[in-house]
């Protein structure tokens, strides 16, 4: 069995940044010669915010009432070793933009309620799901308790799906980035 | 004193946030001379056009649900871009309330917010926390009523100027975590399925039967797609 993912998608928003833009590139062509990539552009994308309806959940089961581009990544969703989530931070925390197509991923899980690791979760819908890796854009005042309080929150969100893979920020080593990213 | 409130929570008016935040708001303005005023956050229009009086406020409530990792994305959007404070000092008080029963997984985020606060130049008032929010609309109204009421003294507290007395705020974010005992009888209730009663009967009100609710609707799309021979990779759901 392969040491490599097969297919990555990554979900990036703030691309209006050339920095954030020409890493995203760089990055994009370094998974290329390793595994399979898609790319999801939340800003060029019709997503709109969750309503909190628990239509998903209770009415049509796996299916959001909203009907727009979210649909097409939870297909690549269902298909993906792993997901990565490419934002800038804004005002110390995640884009409002990427936080959106978090609430999204509601379908994907099952109504009830689970304990694990001594707290309540929900179980995945899917039996495949992938681990989730998060890629941030510092802005210039980011110190280290923003990214410790980033990382205590994406840890946590892993829980629900394949696992939490690794936080990184978009000024640490490329080539570390690429292998943690296709790393089985 | 004047209070300005935005609602986090994109179900508006019957959301379980704006249920919490409606009593803050009847204790602020039960203080005489104090006034107040509500916006939700999916009126963006009218909370963009309320920055000026959001300005001439003594305090802003930020009140939102935790939407599995953090305030919903809107409410993220809506923080984005407030304004920086009016004036040294203006103050602030969060209301962040979740699904679960306990509060641990609020705590980075409280933490989030009071340094989000700091860095628009806001004072941190009060962080209030509050889990099992659906026991707002689960259970009989009984047994919502008294937290309820602390969290309409707070909001009296705040009107007033005074500081929140801080066991009131144990108590509404008590559990932050379950006892090993206490967690035992948690697994138990939940592998009896006990903790689903609400759920259950909300599927049952839906008529969507219990094995339905296990619909895996991308799947299936995806295994047509395989069998008409559109898509070549088809191991999605098996195992690693």
């Amino acid at each position: 069995m392969s040491n490599k993912v097969a297919q990555v998608t990554v979900v990036c928003s703030g691309m209006e940044d050339p920095e954030l833009s020409d890493f995203t590139n760089a990055y994009l062509a370094g998974l290329a010669e390793q595994c399979s990539v898609v790319l999801y552009d939340l800003d060029r994308m019709d997503v709109r915010g969750c309503l909190g309806c628990y239509v998903c959940n209770i009415k049509t089961p796996g299916v959001c009432i909203i009907k727009d581009e979210q649909v097409d990544i939870l297909k690549a969703f269902t298909a993906s070793d792993r997901l990565v989530l490419l934002t800038p931070l804004k005002e110390g925390f995640i884009s409002g933009k990427m936080k959106t197509f978090i609430d999204r991923l509601y379908p994907m899980e099952l109504p009830f309620i689970k304990i694990k690791n001594g707290h309540f979760i929900h179980d995945p819908r899917y039996k495949h799901n992938p681990s989730l890796g998060f890629i941030l854009h510092k802005e210039p005042d980011t110190d280290g308790e923003d990214l410790e309080i980033n990382l205590e929150i994406n840890r946590f969100i892993g829980e629900f799906y394949g696992g939490f893979a690794f936080q990184y920020t978009t000024g640490d080593r490329m080539e570390e980035i690429v292998r943690e990213t296709v790393r089985h | 004193m004047k209070l300005f409130a935005i609602n986090g929570s994109p179900r508006g008016k019957g959301s379980n946030t704006y249920r919490m935040a409606a009593p803050f708001i009847e204790g602020f303005t039960s203080v005489p001379g104090n006034e107040a005023e509500a916006v939700h956050v999916q009126h963006q229009t009218r909370l963009m056009r309320s920055y000026d009086r959001i300005a001439e406020s003594d305090l802003i409530l930020l009140a939102f649900p935790i939407y599995f990792h953090s305030m919903p994305g809107q409410m993220k959007e809506a923080m984005e871009s407030l304004p920086h404070a009016a004036r040294p000092g203006q103050a602030m008080v969060f209301l962040i309330q979740c699904g679960f029963p306990d509060t641990a997984q609020c705590r980075p985020i409280e933490r989030y917010a009071a340094k989000w606060a700091e860095r628009k130049g806001y004072r941190v008032y009060g962080i209030i926390v509050k889990g099992f929010g659906p026991s707002l609309e689960a259970m009989p109204p009984g047994m919502n009523s008294k937290w309820l009421k602390t969290i309409q003294t707070l909001g009296h507290c705040a009107g007033s100027g005074l500081p929140f007395p801080e066991p009131m705020l144990e108590e509404l974010r008590a559990p932050r975590t379950f006892s090993p005992g206490l967690l035992l009888f948690m697994r138990i209730l939940a592998a009896l399925g006990i903790m689903d009663l609400y759920t259950r009967k909300r599927l049952r009100d839906n008529h969507v039967k219990l094995r339905d609710s296990y619909a895996k609707p991308l799947l299936e799309k995806r295994e047509d797609n395989r069998d008409a021979k559109t898509e070549g990779r088809g191991a999605a759901d098996s195992p690693r």
